[in-house]
Parts: structure tokens; sequence; C-alpha cells
């Protein structure tokens, strides 16, 4: 009992060590977005700057960046991108992990081999076949599209895995042999026991596309619909950037997927009950 | 006649499943990756209409572009160094903030903070971080290796970017394995401490064989993310000090864009996809067929 | 199992229908080239609509705001919009969209790579007053109308000096490098260690400071074309030319009394400006653009860089060009567009509200002789008395875009000491070498 005891204060001391280098940027972003250019420039570890706990930054930030129209804009398409991402991969990963057909082995090997694809290598040709050729660049859709495009390898990958380890075949026969059909079979009884692979995919998905700055500026060239990270973009200078505003203008930005993420977290260890159900 | 039928029925449950996935796959990567090929034979600048066909005109000018293949070495050597670390220390933290531990959810959301910062904004932080506070600490404090940015060497410019690739990327492959130790089931460690194994023994023996997959899938991950480092590398050090930190993807595109010989560069990142595509394989066949064995 | 195989299928059909839906909106736009402009040309009936990319972000307040009076004053909506990526590479990406800008802000060297995409600006008023010296010709055409001019050379900060040695700082009085070096001298032994504050980006380095070898060549476009082509051809032995060593002389001069002298290589673009506005430095190889240090102080300018090489008038002449061009597309943007395109820069140059707009609120010095208006922002006017005294020297700035990368690299060896000066100047030749 003792010795678990010291075990434990040695995981906690290790742990919290750890766990100030891993916030300290995301600390120092939120300490200098209540501050002026000039104190961010010459004294970012302070807490307050010279000039004061300033709230400015924001207002300016939301102001300048448009912030609602983005955060709309960011919402609808990294939303309706993952709910599309996972649907579509938790379902093709099924069929690809129980069925040896020649179309999913090799649709399977494409995808995980496309995920070492550089974005270089695709970047002019995209454009040039979806605006050039076909003229559908600004419109979110087109940029929802492609949003699922892209992720799809990744989250099937990420599926395939789950799948092929940890969920039973017994229990897809028996409920077949009970008459289940096979979407019913994968929507009521697969897909329940993926949920911790679902929060996962969900997290990194929604982040990877909250974040993301280069296809999105390359699809939407209309500022109207302009997702957050190319509104904050504004704020990036190529010779001095204002850089309160900017950090200011992250945290507005960091803030949606932070709560989701707690909220999603939650779900993972959920999950891992409803897993440990099937035994 | 019932072959050709379940053929059919194959088909369209191949659809049904796997069609829309399948049909975004092919409408954004696929047939943008073969037009990207068919680039790779022409002596286009990026910005002219005329594309004119040189056949492998470019792929044999890559040869004569000594600063590429310094710039692949230096990319295996960072990718190498950052893919052990960024795992060891993922399945760490993902072992330790689910053995049930209190808080463990603080701390969780805790190592994944660095993922909620675009790579560019992280990169500036860091340049700060090693140019600035680092030294403000070394010459404070008298230590010798941090009286002077490590950004302006490029040994420890090259440790730099190694270090916070682990910093970003282990919380994210965290999560992967954090996963991959909640599918474990529970009775198969129970039975192992029943058995009489101890806390390492369960580990070893039961806990990492049921992890395969989290670990093929991590390496994967890791190993495409950092051959096509190019955010962090170009926000971090920008390929300085004197562009000996320029790492392949940034090669590529300062080759494609800046030096206006798209050709070449496009044919560059081909063989960069290649490398890649080849060494992340090769891991997943390694990984795979381990899983046989055991 | 039949409707759940339409369900699956009806999946599989969402994302088509999607592109579909695309496809057939983007018809009804697709004559025009930019969709924004067509949505506002249905709503606005006979107004024209055209869009504006500016590239320089001390401006984008600015010039949203002008767009907003413009519209009030003419009817045309100009729809501005701002990137800070690469100029270059992202009109690269915009022309391999089919989707670029009416009007757009470029670098000088971006108007010969896409000359083809522009329109011919050579019947324009504004090219007698001004236009055919700083815009770019090419063919006998010119492609580009001039925003701005801009000036590289020594910051000064007076007052900081001024504040050591007790008398007014007249830059002409220290404009060689024995005067110069023994003003420094002065400065460290009144209590300002290391007054001198230099950048280590590629751009600065490379592209400014070493430029002024291709820029003090006859103060000419032709003189500085021959001596890149001499180094083209190989023929060109740089440590044997005289300006070559003699700007390396002053380099070394700036190198020594550097604030980062330590460890230049990590000296911070942001922290040099600080450094400079509150007069912890005295001098700081920059350019007219930084204009971020007026709140502490006015008593600033700008001054050559003092070099033993005084040919070309390189002790007394400001290096200055338009830097920043606006260049009108033809290929995508319609006649009318064209046409309002036109009349914008006409308005920039004739109208007083345009003048204004140049002047007053982006402070910038403008290329055209009819303008009288004086700028007000001390380090532009500094500029603008070289340029109204003939006090200028050609600047070239048809360099590689790949020169900043490379030659910067290896002025970066030399400034970290990993390199001497006779390697420097084999890399250099060798990297010019290079582009045949």
């Amino acid at each position: 009992m003792k010795k678990k005891k010291a075990e434990n204060v040695f995981k906690y001391v290790i742990l919290t060590v750890l766990l100030l280098i891993y916030i300290f940027p995301f600390f120092m972003v939120l300490i200098n977005a209540f501050k002026e250019k000039v104190d961010v420039i010459k004294a970012p570890l302070s807490l307050v700057g010279e000039h004061g706990f300033i709230f400015s930054n924001f207002t300016e930030a939301i102001e300048k960046m448009h912030f609602f129209r983005a955060l709309g804009n960011s919402v609808f398409v990294t939303g309706i991108s993952v709910v599309l991402i996972v649907l579509f991969s938790a379902m093709a990963s099924y069929i690809m992990a129980r069925k040896d057909w020649l179309a999913c082995k090799l649709f399977y090997l494409f995808m995980i081999l496309s995920l070492a694809i550089p974005f270089q290598v695709l970047m002019i040709p995209l454009v040039s076949i979806y605006g050039g050729t076909l003229g559908i660049l600004n419109h979110r859709g087109t940029l929802i599209f492609m949003h699922v495009g892209f992720c799809v390898s990744m989250s099937i990958f990420l599926f395939h895995g789950t799948i092929k380890s940890t969920v039973p075949l017994e229990l897809e026969e028996s409920a077949a042999i009970d008459g289940c059909g096979r979407y019913r079979t994968f929507f009521n009884i697969v897909l329940p026991l993926l949920k911790p692979t679902i929060a996962t995919t969900v997290i990194i998905n929604t982040l990877n596309l909250w974040n993301d700055y280069l296809l999105p500026s390359l699809v939407l060239g209309d500022s109207r619909l302009h997702t957050l990270p190319i509104a904050a973009r504004v704020f990036y200078g190529a010779f001095s950037s204002d850089l309160g505003l900017l950090l200011a203008a992250l945290v507005l930005m960091i803030l949606p997927v932070l709560i989701l993420y707690l909220f999603l977290q939650k779900h993972i260890i959920d999950g891992v009950v409803a897993g440990a159900v099937k035994g | 006649m019932k072959k050709k039928e379940s053929f059919l029925q194959k088909t369209l449950i191949f659809i049904g499943f796997a069609g829309p996935a399948v049909l975004c796959f092919v409408l954004v990567m696929a047939i943008p990756f073969l037009y990207g090929i068919y680039l790779t034979l022409t002596s286009w600048n990026g910005i002219s209409a005329d594309k004119i066909f040189v056949g492998l005109e470019n792929y044999k000018a890559i040869f004569q572009d000594i600063q590429f293949w310094h710039s692949l070495l230096l990319t295996i050597l960072y990718s190498a160094l950052s893919v052990i670390f960024i795992n060891l220390l993922a399945f760490a933290l993902a072992y330790l903030v689910t053995s049930g531990i209190h808080g463990q959810n603080f701390f969780r959301a805790g190592f994944f903070t660095p993922n909620l910062i675009g790579g560019l904004v992280l990169g500036y932080i860091w340049q700060f971080v090693f140019s600035r506070a680092m030294v403000s600490l070394g010459k404070g404090l008298d230590i010798g290796f941090l009286s002077s940015s490590w950004l302006s060497d490029p040994t420890k410019a090259l440790v730099a970017l190694i270090i916070v690739s682990v910093w970003q990327y282990s919380g994210f492959m965290m999560l992967i394995y954090i996963a991959g130790l909640m599918s474990v089931p529970k009775e198969l460690v129970e039975a192992g401490a029943i058995d009489g194994c101890g806390k390492g023994q369960t580990l070893r023996y039961v806990i990492l064989p049921q992890m395969r997959s989290s670990f093929v899938i991590c390496f994967f991950l890791s190993i495409t993310r950092c051959f096509m480092a190019y955010d962090l590398n170009l926000s971090l050090t920008d390929g300085g000090p004197f562009g000996s930190t320029e790492m392949a993807a940034m090669h590529v595109y300062q080759k494609a864009f800046v030096s206006k010989d798209y050709g070449v560069g496009q044919t560059e990142a081909v063989v960069l996809f290649l490398i890649c595509a080849a060494v992340s394989l090769i891991q997943a066949y390694i990984g795979k067929r381990n899983e046989v064995d055991a | 199992m039949k409707k759940k195989k339409v369900v699956g299928m009806g999946l599989a059909v969402v994302m088509s229908l999607m592109m579909l839906a695309g496809c057939g909106n983007s018809q009804n736009q697709n004559s025009d080239s930019e969709n924004s402009g067509a949505k506002s040309e249905k709503t606005e009936e006979g107004n024209v609509s055209i869009t504006l990319l500016n590239t320089k972000s001390e401006l984008v307040d600015q010039f949203e705001e002008m767009a907003e009076k413009y519209k009030e004053q003419t009817g045309v909506n100009v729809e501005v919009v701002f990137t800070s990526d690469v100029v270059s590479t992202h009109l690269a990406e915009k022309y391999a969209s089919g989707n670029p800008y009416t009007i757009m802000m470029v670098d000088r060297p971006d108007v010969y790579d896409f000359q083809e995409y522009l329109l011919d600006l050579s019947n324009e008023d504004w090219v007698k007053d001004g236009g055919a010296t700083y815009g770019v010709t090419i063919d006998d055409k010119v492609y580009s109308f001039p925003m701005l001019i801009e000036s590289v050379g020594l910051l000064y900060n007076a007052q900081a000096i001024e504040d050591i040695t007790g008398k007014e700082f007249v830059w002409s009085d220290y404009n060689t490098p024995e005067k110069f070096q023994a003003l420094l001298e002065e400065l460290v032994a009144g209590g300002m260690e290391k007054p001198v504050a230099l950048n280590k980006d590629d751009w600065s380095l490379a592209n400014h400071f070493f430029g002024q070898l291709y820029n003090q060549q006859g103060n000419s476009e032709e003189g500085s074309q021959a001596f890149v082509d001499s180094l083209k051809a190989g023929e060109m032995s740089l440590s044997e030319n005289e300006r070559f060593n003699s700007l390396m002389d002053s380099f070394d001069m700036l190198a020594k009394y550097n604030i980062n002298g330590d460890d230049p290589l990590s000296a911070d673009y942001d922290m040099n400006n600080t450094y400079f506005a509150e007069g912890e430095v005295a001098f700081w190889f920059n350019g007219s653009w930084a204009t971020e240090v007026y709140d502490n102080t006015d008593k600033i300018g700008m001054m050559p860089l003092p070099q033993s090489d005084t040919a070309d008038g390189a002790n007394d002449n400001l290096i200055s060009g338009a830097s920043k061009s606006l260049v009108i597309d033809q290929k995508y943007s319609t006649e009318e567009q064209q046409k309002a395109a036109k009349d914008f820069l006409n308005w920039l140059v004739y109208d007083e509200a345009g003048q204004s707009f140049m002047v007053d609120d982006c402070n910038i010095i403008p290329a055209f002789t009819n303008i009288e208006k004086q700028v007000s922002a001390p380090l532009s006017v500094s500029a603008q008395k070289f340029i109204q005294n003939d006090a200028t020297e050609y600047w070239y700035q048809t360099i590689p875009g790949d020169h900043g990368t490379e030659v910067g690299a290896s002025l970066q060896k030399y400034l970290g000491g990993n390199i001497d000066r006779e390697e420097l100047a084999e890399e250099v030749e060798n990297y010019w070498k290079k582009q045949n």
C-alpha cells in the first residue's frame, strides 16, 4: 500500500512537470493577449504589461476579423465536414476491414499511401481543376467536399485498426442470425462499439479543419466566406505585426475547440464503459 | 449465374458502405495527384498559361540539385529522431493518464493543448522561447549552452525542431494510444494480475501485444507528418541559420514557387512522396507481420 | 434489405449532389471572373465591381476605408483583399484557379513573371507624369503603376545621437567611413555600448544590404543590368571588385557595433525596431517603411551607408525606387472592370481624394510629379528630400526570387563568422552562375 502511494506521488510529480512544459506556450499566448504590442515585444514573460491589463485587443480583433461572421463560417464548414468524415469513414472502414475483396484492399492501400502525399503536390492541380476547369471555388460546399476527400483516409485508417482489433466478429454473426440486415448491424451494433474511436476522430478532424489555413485560403477567396484562420491572418504582417492583437485573435479561435474537446473527452471514457459491457 | 449475382451484390454493398468516402477521395486526392504527376513532365514555371511537355527532363534535373538531396537527408535524420521520441513520450503519457490517477482528465486536456494552436503560431512562440527566453535564462544563471540562441547554430536548431515536434505531436499520438489502451479488455489485465504478473510484466506481455495496431497507426502518422513538416520548419527556423535546416518539404516549396521552377519542385515533391510512402509502408508491414507472430 | 441499400446509395449521392449544386451555381457566374463581383453586379445595376489585392500589411485599414469613400464618390465597388503570403505564390494560385483580382499590388519582379496576363497601360495619362520613370516597362510598354516610392539605407535616430553628442546631428557631416566610425566611437564613449542594429533576415541582408552592390553601378538600369549579366556569365570576380569590398568593409563596421553582436543571427526584427525607436541604438540598416517608431520620437531620418568607394555618389545619394506596383489583369477581367480599374488609377493620381489617400492616409511618397502634397511621416519626409533634390540611387529590383534565400544564407554565414569574405564572394558568384 505504501509502495503504491509513493508510486503515485512520483507519477504526479512527473505529470505535473510535463504538464507545465506542455501548456507553457498556451499560457504565453494567454497572458500576452492582454498586453499592448510594445509590452509583448519587450517583456513577453511578465504577467501584466507595463501599459496594464487591456481588453482592447479582443474587442479590436472581434471587429477587425469580423469574428462572428468567420466563426459562423468555421462552425458551418468544420461541423458538416466532421460529421460527414466520421460517418463516411466509419462505414467505409467497416466494409474494408471485414471483406477481403480486391476493391477494399486496393482503395485501402491507396488511401494509406495518400497520407504520404505532400500537400504541395496537390495544391496547384486542385485549384486548376476545381477553379480553372470547373469554376466551383468560392463555395463553402466545395470546401466541405474537399475536406472530406482529404480527411477520410486518416479516419479510415484509425477506424480500420479499431474494427479489426476490438470489434468481435461473433457479435455481428449472431446479429445476422437474428435477422439483422447489414446496415442495421453496422448502425446498431458496430457503431456504438466504435465510440472511443469516433470521439478521437472527431477531435482530431475538428482540430485539423478548425486550424487549417492553406486549403480554405485556396478555396474561399471571397471575404464573406472566410473562416477564422483566414480572418486571423490579417494580423500577420510581413515586416511587423501587432502581436497582442494576433494572440487575442488566437485565443478567440481556440476557445470553441477547447470547449468541444473537454466535452468529447468525457465521451471517450463513456465509450470505454460501453465497450467493457461487450465481454 | 449465382456467382455473377453475388458480384453485383458485392458491388452494391461496397458502394453502399464505401462509396461516399471513395468518391470524395478519388475526386479530391487521386485525380489531382495524377494531374500533379503529369505536371512533373512539363517545364512549367508555375505561372504561365503554357505548360511545355519535356518528358523525363525534370527527373534528370533533380539529380543535379544537391541542396534537395541534402534537405532530404536532413529530413530523414529529423524524422527518425522525432518519430522515436514522439512515440516513446506519447505512449508513456497515455499509460500514465489511464492508470486511474486522480485528475487524469485534466492532464489529458493539458497534454493535448499544443494541438489547439496551429503550426505556424506554435513556431513563432517557440522561436521566442529559444532565442529570447532561454538566452536570458542562460545568461542570468550562467549556463553555457543556453547563453546563445539555439536557432543560430545549425545543429542546435535541428535539435530545437525535434524538441518542438515531439512536444507538439506527442499529445496528439497520446490520444490514439489512450484509445488503444482503453480497448485492451479489462479481463485480460485482471487475469494477468491473478497469474501473478507484476505491472511491468502485464505491460510487456498483456498490454503491448494488444496495442499493435495503435503502434502501427501512430508510427505511420508520425512518420508521414515528420517527412512533410513545413509549417514548423517555416515559422521556427525558416530554414536558417543560413539554410542549414531547410527540410525537404520546404525546399520543394521554395523550388516551385520562389525559384519559379515548378516542374522540378513538383518532381522533387513526388520523390519525397515515394520515399515517405516506402518508409511508412515497410514500417506498417513489419508491424503487421509481428502481429501474426504474436 | 432493398430499403437499406437505398439508404446507403442515398448517402453516396449526397456528395455528387453537393458538387452538382456547386457546378450549377458557378455556371451562372462563369462569364465573370470574380464570383463576388458578379454577385454585387446583380444587386446594384449599372455599377461595376472590381477587386483589389493589397499586399502591404501597414495599409490594411487605409485601403478598407478608401474603398468605402471611393464607392460613395464614384459608385464603383472596390473589394479590397489583403494577403500576407508571398505575392507571386499567391497570384500563381489565383491564376491557376482562373480567379485573379482586377487590380493587384505586386513587387517589381512579379510584373515580369506575370506579364502575359497584364494589361498594357502605356496610354494612360499618368505615364507622362512619372509613370514612365518608375513603372515597369517591357518591350516599350508600361505594365505597372508605381504605387509608392521607398528608400533603403541607414536609419538614424537623431534624438538619441544628440542626447550623447550634445550637438545637432547633420547626416552629411558623417558620410565617410572614417567620420562615421568616429561618431560611433563617440557614442560608445558616451554610454551607448552598441550603437547599431543589424537585421539577420535574409531579405534585409541579401536584397537590401547586398543589393547595394547591384544598385551602385552607374546609377542606371543599364549599369545594374550589365553588372548582373557579367555575374551571370561568370566574368566578375567579386573579391577584386571595389564596390563589393567597399560594401563589405562598411558591413564589417556595422557588425562590429551591432547590438546583436554576441549572437548576430538571433537578431529579431521587432526587437531591432524597439531598440531603434527607444534610442538604445542610433542606427538601423533598413528602409523608409519602418513607420512604427514615431510614437517615441520624430527626430529620425535616413542616410546612405557611408562607404570608401564614393563612385556614383554612393555616400550622397539614397537608394530609392518604386517597390510596390499596381497592375491590372487583362485575361480574366471584363472590359468594364478593366476600364474601372484604369479609372481608379487615374483617381489616385489626379483626384484630390486619391492624392490625399496616398499621401495623407498612407504616408506614401508618391512617384508622380503632379502631386504636390508633402508627406508628414518623418522617415518619408527624409527620403522625399533626397528624391526632390535628385539625390537618389537607382534601385535594381529585378533580382530572382530565390536571391533572398540563397545569397541571404551566404551572408548569414558571413555575419555569423562561418565563412570569410573570399568564400562569400565565391558563393555569391556561384549563385549567379546558376541563374542562366
